[in-house]
């Protein structure tokens, strides 16, 4: 009997300590309305493998094709390094559409460009599961 | 009768200096305030396409794009660099945001940036611009913005 009640006890002290701590992170979360850039729909970006293509005129029409598709907001194709780089809202398309439209217009099967990292990057992550919990549990405009 | 000419000589003077036109003071001319870069540029929606645009040369640039394929991979990386590039360019044009991210010095210490990179860096941007028609006054003051970021950003 004891025993079953220190357990309940124990259990609302965590239900307290989780609904207080819910409470804490929800009030940082919104405490301040996101910025005017923070408000812009989000972007992603996928870049491109066109080795297996050589003439010129190819490169052209992959990089009409992607500034005409819907939800892309960028595009950049280089014969030098071989590539085209596409940024696009998410919510609208995604890179395995992308990469299928790509094909299409290039007549032959393109896949994902990996390059290797060289000596950092200026944009740290450590925060990363704070400012992805600040943007979910946000619900200002 | 001298009161009455002298009060009459007194209406007549304040009469006639109050309808004078003062010739020594600038003419009352309505200015038309000289609009901000940040106008200029077409607001935010504007620099987040040049923003876009420029991200995406410089990921296809095989000059510098190693040195972008962390945050290329992740987009959350990717969401920080373009607020972070919006709101420099937004911010230093005169615009409505405040950039929130570190120094340049900061930000690139340990990275031992080149001058070679640093102008692939500006090429790119350039072609963005020019992608987007931005004349070349906007595009003189926004590199001239940016451009003396560069001995914090170059060799450190």
């Amino acid at each position: 009997m004891k025993k079953k009640n220190r357990l309940k006890k124990w259990g609302k002290a965590l239900l307290i300590l989780t609904g207080i701590t819910f409470v804490s992170l929800f009030t940082w979360a919104n405490w301040n309305a996101p910025t005017i850039t923070e408000r812009l729909p989000k972007i992603e970006m996928s870049s491109f493998d066109l080795s297996n293509v050589n003439d010129a005129a190819t490169y052209n029409k992959v990089n009409t094709a992607m500034q005409e598709t819907a939800g892309v907001t960028a595009c950049s194709v280089n014969p030098v390094s071989q590539m085209a780089t596409v940024t696009f809202h998410p919510t609208e398309t995604s890179k395995e559409e992308l990469q299928s439209d790509i094909s299409r217009v290039a007549g032959t099967a393109v896949d994902f460009k990996h390059f290797e990292t060289k000596a950092g990057c200026p944009m740290k992550a450590t925060s990363e599961f704070f400012g992805k919990l600040k943007q979910s549990l946000c619900l200002r405009d | 009768m001298r009161k009455i000419t002298v009060a009459g000589l007194l209406l007549v003077t304040v009469l006639a200096t109050s309808c004078k036109k003062d010739d020594d003071e600038p003419a009352m001319t309505p200015t038309t305030p000289t609009p901000s870069l940040y106008t200029r540029l077409g607001g935010i929606e504007a620099i987040s396409a040049v923003t876009d645009q420029f991200l995406a040369n410089v990921a296809n640039d095989a000059t510098i794009n190693g040195r972008f394929a962390d945050a290329v991979a992740n987009p959350y990386r990717l969401q920080l660099l373009r607020n972070n590039l919006i709101d420099q360019i937004c911010a230093g044009s005169g615009g409505p945001c405040q950039y929130k991210g570190k120094t340049m010095l900061a930000a690139h210490t340990g990275m031992n940036i080149t001058n070679e990179e640093f102008g692939a860096l500006v090429a790119d941007l350039v072609a963005s611009l020019d992608q987007f028609n931005v004349p070349t006054k906007e595009k003189n003051d926004l590199l001239a913005i940016l451009g003396p970021m560069q001995p914090d950003v170059v060799g450190h």
